[in-house]
């Protein structure tokens, strides 16, 4: 990830004809934001889409005293908060969609990790503020420095560690109110390694 | 340092962006207090729930749709 950024920081690098380099570069990252936003594969894949058109469009407005996947991820935040709209009727729980990689595993395992997963996202998206899902997104699913975040989102430093520890009170304070906790109680069984004590 | 002041450090300690100094008293606060320890278990557990996320494929090559985008 870092020897992409490298390749693609700084405005020289960026023109008409490099641009479809840039995107094959970024776009599995844009993507993944857009994914871990949305929560859905299709209103993902319009957001990926309008970001690259959008940058297109726009790379004079790129200065390069930021990393170009900053300054996409910016775009992806602030199209996504533009574009959304409040939908907070309760979602049935659907498995179907849910991306597991490992599936050798046995039947029941891949149950509880696709479980796992719906539970991760359903929660991002339907029972926290847009502004603590996002800051959770930046941070835990995109590793964000918190400069980095601080900048995207025009915020203060430290209004990035205050808006980070309520959003991850919030989301924990959910797991547990949710019954969620018992899904991930024994969670460390469930995802192999990822707790860290 | 008090249980509420520790709490509210966690996610700059779960960051390690908070000074050595204050580092250091949470994690000897934590060995010594059951209810802080076990708030933290919590609060970690939380956080590598998000974390455990996994990274989805692009149901596309949007660079061969740039270029086509570019060629109209």
């Amino acid at each position: 990830m870092e020897a992409e950024e490298k390749k693609t920081a700084g405005r020289d690098n960026l023109s008409t004809e490099s641009w479809p380099e840039i995107v094959r570069d970024h776009q599995r990252y844009i993507y993944n934001l857009a994914y871990n936003l949305c929560h859905n594969r299709d209103e993902a894949d319009d957001l990926a889409q309008e970001v690259f058109l959008k940058a297109f469009e726009n790379l004079e407005g790129f200065r390069g005293d930021a990393k170009l996947r900053t300054w996409l991820s910016r775009i992806t935040i602030n199209t996504y908060l533009a574009k959304r709209r409040k939908k907070l009727k309760h979602e049935s729980i659907n498995l179907g969609y849910v991306s597991v990689p490992d599936w050798n595993e046995n039947p029941e395992r891949l149950a509880i990790k696709r479980e796992l997963q719906w539970c991760i996202h359903h929660t991002l998206r339907l029972h926290l503020s847009k502004r603590h899902q996002v800051i959770l997104v930046l941070r835990d699913l995109n590793g964000f420095s918190y400069e980095e975040i601080a900048s995207m989102l025009n915020i203060s430093l430290s209004a990035v560690k205050s808006r980070l520890h309520r959003a991850r009170l919030a989301y924990r304070n959910h797991l547990i109110r949710s019954g969620c906790a018992g899904l991930v109680k024994d969670y460390s069984c469930y995802c192999e390694g990822v707790t860290e004590t | 340092m008090k249980c509420g002041r520790v709490q509210s450090l966690f996610s700059l300690y779960y960051d390690q962006e908070i000074s050595q100094e204050d580092e250091k008293i949470i994690a000897s606060h934590l060995v010594q207090c059951d209810l802080c320890e076990r708030e933290w278990r919590k609060f970690t557990s939380a956080v590598c729930v998000i974390k455990a996320a996994k990274e989805v494929d692009p149901p596309r090559d949007y660079s061969e749709w740039v270029k086509e985008y570019q060629k109209e």
